[in-house]
Order: structure tokens, then sequence, then C-alpha cells
């Protein structure tokens, strides 16, 4: 652990763990398509005093074909932008700095260098025979392919958690939700949500001016941290029937860990994700948990170490 | 599955609502049509059904409003296709269509349908032209978000429909399919199956498609498979209707 910061009086400076996993849906299961969301996560490392982890939802409809390699270049490009944010902002303690530019500069940089491994994934691998006729059976031609509509093929939502010593900051672009828990298990729903977002329609990475339609939430650290941060894509939130069913994810999850150890949620997350898309929304479903590291048991802590 | 409880409440497949709209006035009790639509349905429950478990994912729930003089739900609970019986529509009366779309848009708000559901189909059947103002209960229906993502499609029983109604109610599914025309008991069969099998196996796993039109090529947001051929069996001229 590191010392403790002068400038939080009541807590050190917490230490972070990162853990998640990505299923293929019951529905595309049964139809032989792969699993169209990813998950990327730092650090990798032990003692990390910070935590990255986005998650990404392929569409997965006749014109996004390409939607795997969307959202897997999504969090690969979110890993990217936001460490490099996180290490230039260091550099300033001027949190207000810091928001605005996350705020104002981040959206538009995910947004745009997205596009450009699109455009390089598109030259290294032009579309094949088949996939020009699942072009054409989505009503377009080749000879109509512009930008928007070759994005468009790669077409994924992206949602970003990043917590460092002085701030967390949360991005959302599209369906999909992320959670905050706190250490007496109230579970918080940090952004507001768009009420455009129901009946299969999300906000994009493939929209022409998808910066524009990205959520985010700057929160000032100071003496109280999150306990836990949940990201996940719609197929999980879908497979419940109410919101309170699934904000029982949050309270439940913080039990398991401070209970049973963070070995038992590695060990048991895949098949729970499972279950929840063969009793719930059959889409592929993803979640990723930032956790505190002092919530967990110090058994567990001395068995990672 | 697990030994350990899993985290999170009680988990469900999310509803799709499937609502048939049914012209009942007196026309269609000329040359069988009301029976004919009844047999359709009627028969086309068990396909329906096999559909439906096909996709354990999906809660396929129907319901039915007739319209003749005035609007009535036919079937107005929500039932789960596996419990679903028809009864049979009865034809009497004008065609009071804006009264059924208005009653059809007091059940498309949030609550009564869920946030989570996934886009409702609604079937229009018709065999004539509005006898009411359709345009004000049409208008109502796509003031409402479930309104415009709605699966809406419609079935022209015989020469007499109005496919202009139909087409407008159908809204941007006009472009993709445009009314289903009817002009025999086969056709309507055919057409009955393929709403309910091929149009509920789409809508019960759509894709997610992203909220701007356009770029990607899309008009509709859950596509739908072609509709089939007219019937090869009755060639124009044994056209009853």
């Amino acid at each position: 652990m590191q010392k403790r910061n002068e400038s939080i009086p009541y807590m050190s400076i917490p230490e972070w763990g990162v853990i998640g996993d990505s299923v293929c849906g019951a529905s595309h299961f049964r139809t032989n398509k792969a699993n169209q969301d990813a998950i990327k996560w730092l650090p990798l490392e032990s003692h990390a005093t910070y935590a990255l982890l986005s998650v990404s939802d392929g569409h997965g409809g006749a014109a996004s074909f390409r939607s795997a390699t969307g959202s897997r270049l999504a969090v690969e490009v979110a890993t990217d932008v936001l460490s490099e944010f996180m290490i230039t902002a260091r550099e300033t303690k001027n949190l207000s700095l810091i928001k605005s530019i996350a705020e104002e500069k981040l959206p538009l940089a995910l947004h745009r260098q997205w596009q450009q491994k699109i455009y390089e994934h598109l030259l290294k691998h032009p579309l094949l025979k088949d996939e020009l006729l699942l072009l054409k059976q989505a009503g377009l031609d080749e000879g109509d392919l512009d930008l928007d509509s070759c994005t468009a093929i790669y077409g994924s939502t992206l949602l970003s958690a990043l917590v460092t010593p002085s701030y967390a900051l949360l991005l959302q672009l599209g369906d999909g939700s992320i959670l905050i828990v706190t250490d007496e298990g109230e579970v918080q729903k940090p952004l507001p949500g768009d009420p455009r977002l129901f009946a299969e329609e999300t906000t994009s990475l493939s929209m022409h001016e998808a910066w524009k339609e990205f959520q985010t939430c700057f929160q000032v650290l100071s003496n109280k941290y999150p306990t836990l941060l949940l990201v996940s894509t719609d197929g999980y939130i879908n497979s419940f029937p109410r919101d309170d069913d699934f904000h029982r994810v949050g309270c439940d999850i913080l039990n398991i860990i401070r209970t049973r150890g963070i070995e038992d949620i590695k060990n048991n997350l895949s098949t729970w994700l499972t279950e929840a898309s063969h009793l719930g929304s059959g889409d592929d479903i993803t979640l990723g948990i930032v956790y505190r590291k002092d919530i967990v048991h110090n058994n567990q802590i001395e068995a990672e170490g | 599955m697990t030994d350990k409880k899993r985290p999170g409440g009680e988990l469900a497949s999310r509803p799709l609502h499937f609502i048939w709209i049914a012209d009942c006035s007196g026309s269609m009790g000329v040359d069988g049509k009301i029976q004919s639509l009844n047999n359709a349905i009627r028969e086309a429950i068990p396909e329906m059904q096999a559909t439906a478990q096909d996709n354990p994912n999906a809660q396929v729930l129907m319901r039915a409003i007739r319209f003749s003089s005035g609007a009535q739900w036919h079937i107005s609970q929500p039932t789960p296709i596996e419990d679903f019986k028809w009864e049979d529509l009865s034809a009497d009366g004008v065609t009071d269509m804006g009264k059924a779309f208005a009653l059809l848009a007091e059940q498309l708000t949030i609550p009564p349908m869920e946030e989570r559901a996934l886009p409702p189909v609604l079937v229009l059947v018709s065999d004539g032209q509005p006898s009411d103002d359709y345009g004000s209960g049409l208008k109502q229906i796509e003031e409402l978000p479930w309104g415009k993502k709605a699966v809406r499609l419609s079935i022209a029983i015989g020469e007499d429909a109005d496919h202009e109604v139909l087409k407008k109610f159908m809204g941007r599914y006009a472009e993709e399919v445009g009314p289903l025309q009817a002009n025999n008991p086969s056709d309507l069969k055919n057409y009955v199956r393929w709403v309910s099998t091929e149009v509920i196996k789409t809508a019960s796993s759509p894709p997610s498609s992203e909220l701007e039109e356009g770029a990607s090529g899309k008009t509709v947001n859950v596509p739908i498979p072609l509709p089939p051929a007219k019937s090869e069996e009755l060639e124009a001229e044994d056209d009853v209707w």
C-alpha cells in the first residue's frame, strides 16, 4: 500500500483490482453466432492505485457483420486513450482542468481513434465475397460505401470506467450499464441514461457524430472511494425484469467478495453470466468489476500476493 | 448450473407483445372472410407456439382488438402463446378503425408496456375503408415511443381494402413489405402463418442497431424477412374476394 496522502485524511489511497468475463448469448449460441462483446482492463499488476475497465457491445445486425472486431477495437482504443489521459493528468493537480479535458476532449479522441482503427482494419482486410453479399442484403452496395457506412459494419457501443487516487471518470456511449456500489452496499447509477435507447436501438461509435452522444461522469475522490464499479453490456440488464433485480447484483457481489472472496467471483462469473443469458435476454453478456482491494478478506490478498 | 447462488434478483425472458387488430365490419361477413380469418389464426397457433419454443428468451404475449361499430379488446389480457386460444370473431357494423388505433395506443405507453420489452408486433387485418377519423388514432400511436418502434404490418383482404390507409398504419414497414394482399383463403392463411412464425422469429431476437438512420442503410429497427409469394395453387381467376 502507498503512504497515506495528506489531502485524504480519513482513508489511505486504495489499491484496485479488476475482474470480468464475457459470454456468448444463448440466442447467438443457438444460431452459431460468435460473441459480439469485448472487455479489456488494467491494471495487470498488483498493488495498483488505479483501475481502467472498458466493455463494448457489437451490434451484430446484418449491416454490422464485423461488429465483433468493432467491439474489440473499441476496448483497445479506450484502454490506450484513457491510459494516456491518466498519465498526462498526473502532471496537474488541477482537477477542474482534468474534468474539462475529460468531458470535452476524450469523447472526440475515442471516436476518432476508433474510426482510424476501423479504416486501417478495412484496408488490411477488404470485404470478402460473402460480406459483400451481406452488405447488399442490408441495402447497400460496395459503391455506396462511404466513411460512415464503413464504420456501420463494425458498429459497437463503448462503456469505460477509470479510477485514480483523485478522481473517477465514467464514459458511456450506447446501451449497457455502469453501477457504483458503496461500502454500505448502496447501489448508485451515476449516469442518467438515455431515454432514446430502447427497442434495440442504441447510440454507437459508428454514428457520424458519435462523440456528441457520450455521457460522462467525473467524480472527485477524496476521503471516500467507491467500493465497486460494475460495467456491463445491455444483455445483462435486459435479463432482469426490474431495475431492482439488476441492482441487487451490486450488493450481492459486494457480499460475495466480503464473505467468500474474490476467487469465488472469478470461479463462478462465467457460469452466472451464462445462466443470466439462458434464463434472461439471450444476448451476449459482459460484466467487468472494479473492486477496492481493502474489501477483500486478508487471506485473499495474501493468496494473491 | 452452480452450487452457489448467483448475484442479482429474478431473471426473466423479455416480453414480446403480439396484437391482432381485426376488421369485423359487416363486409367481413361476405364470402366467408371473417371465418377464413378465424380459421387462419386458429390454425397458425401451433406453429406460433413451436416458433416461440425455439426462442425461450422471448415470452410471446398475445392480444386482439376487434373493430366494427366501435372497437373493443377481443382478447384483452396479454396471454402467453402457450396458453393462447382463439375465440371466433363475428362480422357486423361499420369500420371504426380509428377507434381501434386509439384503443391500441392506450396500451403502448410505458407502463403498461415494459421498458425492456422487445419491439411489439402489431398486425392490422382489414377488407375496407375506415368509416371514422382513423388519422387521429394513428397519430396517437405514432407519437408513442413504442408505437414508433413497433413492427407494424397489415393484411388487406380482397380488392376493396384501402391500401393507402394500411400503408400509413405500417409506416416505415410499408417500404419493406407493403400491405400483404390476400384475395382468397389460401393467401390469407399463408400471410397469417408468415406473421405468426417468420416475423415472430425475427422480432424475438432482433440485433441492436444504431439510433441514427441512414448510415447503415436501415429503414426499420427490426428487419423482417420477405413475405411468402402468393399462393400458386390459386390463380387470379380463382380469387374469391
